[in-house]
């Protein structure tokens, strides 16, 4: 009703902004009609600012004016004196129109917001879900089977590079060195054979046994404490001691010890020696008594391994020259010098 | 006579908002596709890495076993190792008793005769013996305490005189503690 022409009038101003909002309300409808604009209205008539005047479109003049919620006349039936009550009548008609107008600008607007909002954030919610449930689990997964995948890797690594430096091993040359070793470092030794082998060394020495008493013991070695991390750490190895007993000249006395440490077939090491001398008359010489505490040292096979262990193709060569001498010195295998010669591996 | 306008012109606000519109359905759009990426990269990643994973543990496996038949030949080296390492500790704590011995012999029996001497393996010694005079055994004590090198330290435990029939003798006993380190080079 509002956009109906009229022969009366050139244009009919729309007063809302949309066809929409018009058809929403009829007031603004009813209110809006009755002002037309007509282009053959006299200057005198219009109250319209002058900035306004530089408008070429009537219509728009009347939104503005609407707009602006002054008392407007632009043209068509409002034409007259704005002192009149009919004009002061159609002014607060256009006032309330526009009132109405936008409290339901206002709603529409709301609710247009309102529903736009809903997808986005549900969007946006699902997608967190996704990042916090699937994401986060599958990318903290992926970092901890990249992490066990380093660790299978290396340990791979090194368990090829212990396969390797034990290829590298000469074994025919490990066994006899082993061999010449073994009967020094005796995998286990019984009392009577400590026992033995210091009674042999007492009379190659021309000493004679006074007593002897020997047991199976469990010694800390003091000096194989250090370990690779330089924590202390004793280190235990099974020793058979006990104290002996023997008397004979001094010269033979230091000679028996001195084959103790140097020339026994078994490894030992003497603790507390006591040397008394005494007067023999029988004998018509001094003679000297020693009791000395004697330890012989065995070193069992090792039995298991660990896998992950690291293992070293080398040993201290120093040392085994000393035990191959010791061996070949004593005479009883023969086969030191072979041993020296094919052991390849050692430091 | 003019043209009548019965559709109404569309004002800025719903131009932008329609705009803003179709932003908005390019941004979903684009999270979609964001997420369906997302999503096969990380199928993919896990996918491989499992893989992955999977060759290096039977890559693991066969490095294990090849270990394990060499293990005989590491349990020999590791039997020798340990015999040597015995050997080494023994020896690197042991120390020449026999030349410590008659080099106290030989400080003290110049002036006197020992009747008796002790060692321990920690280089704890003393000497007892027998003298004619005091002053032997000062000059015993000096020359001990001139050895700076090979004595740590030197006491007189005791020192008396006895009367006998063939006339006064002087019986004394030194302990101290002698350097392990220079003994060696005796």
């Amino acid at each position: 009703m509002a956009d109906q022409p009229t022969e009366e009038h050139d244009t009919v101003v729309p007063v809302s902004s949309t066809g929409a909002e018009q058809a929403a309300s009829p007031e603004v409808a009813e209110s809006t009609a009755p002002v037309e604009a007509s282009s053959t209205e006299s200057p005198a008539s219009e109250v319209v600012p002058a900035e306004e005047e530089a408008s070429s479109a009537p219509q728009s003049e009347l939104e503005k004016a609407v707009r602006k919620n002054t008392p407007t006349v632009v043209s068509g039936d409002m034409v007259g004196d704005p002192s009149s009550g009919e004009f002061h009548k159609k002014a607060s008609s256009i006032k309330k129109g526009r009132e109405i107008i936008k409290v339901e600008e206002k709603d529409i607007k709301l609710t247009t917001r309102l529903a736009d909002l809903i997808v986005p954030f549900a969007s946006l919610g699902v997608l967190v879900l996704i990042i916090v449930f699937v994401f986060i689990p599958f990318g903290t997964e992926i970092l901890e089977t990249r992490d066990q995948t380093r660790a299978l890797a290396d340990e791979t690594r090194r368990n090829e590079a212990k396969a390797a430096t034990v290829r590298s091993i000469d074994v025919s040359a490990l066994d006899r060195t082993l061999k010449s070793v073994s009967q020094v470092v005796k995998d286990s030794m019984d009392v009577s054979e400590l026992a033995i082998e210091v009674e042999t060394l007492a009379l190659d020495n021309n000493l004679s046994p006074r007593k002897q008493s020997v047991s199976d013991t469990e010694d800390v070695v003091s000096s194989s404490s250090k370990a690779s991390n330089g924590e202390w750490v004793p280190s235990y190895t099974s020793a058979i001691s006990g104290p002996f007993s023997y008397m004979g000249s001094f010269d033979d006395v230091t000679s028996f010890l001195n084959d103790l440490r140097n020339n026994s077939r078994t490894i030992m090491s003497l603790g507390a020696v006591s040397l008394t001398s005494r007067y023999d008359e029988d004998l018509d010489k001094e003679v000297w008594n020693v009791d000395l505490l004697i330890s012989g040292y065995t070193a069992e096979p090792v039995q298991t391994v660990s896998i992950a262990e690291p293992i070293s193709a080398t040993v201290d060569e120093t040392a085994v020259q000393e035990i191959l001498l010791r061996t070949s010195d004593s005479g009883s295998t023969g086969e030191s010098a072979n041993s020296s010669d094919t052991g390849g591996n050692r430091e | 006579m003019g043209s009548i306008d019965l559709l109404p012109e569309i004002p800025q606000e719903e131009v932008k908002e329609i705009e803003k519109k179709g932003k908005l359905n390019v941004f979903g759009v684009f999270s979609v596709l964001f997420v369906v990426i997302a999503s096969l990269a990380i199928l993919s990643f896990n996918l491989f890495s499992r893989l992955d994973y999977n060759r290096k543990s039977q890559q693991l496996v066969d490095s294990e076993g090849e270990v394990r038949a060499l293990q005989y030949t590491e349990l020999k080296q590791r039997t020798l190792m340990a015999k040597v390492r015995t050997y080494s500790s023994v020896r690197e704590h042991d120390f020449s008793s026999d030349v410590v011995l008659s080099y106290l012999r030989d400080v003290v029996s110049d002036l006197s005769s020992v009747s008796s001497m002790y060692l321990d393996d920690a280089m704890t010694f003393s000497v007892r013996g027998r003298t004619d005079s005091y002053m032997n055994v000062a000059r015993i004590w000096h020359n001990m305490a001139q050895q700076e090198d090979y004595f740590e330290h030197v006491n007189l435990d005791y020192v008396r005189m006895d009367k006998t029939d063939d006339g006064t003798v002087v019986i004394f006993a030194f302990s101290g503690v002698m350097i392990k380190e220079h003994v060696d080079n005796l």
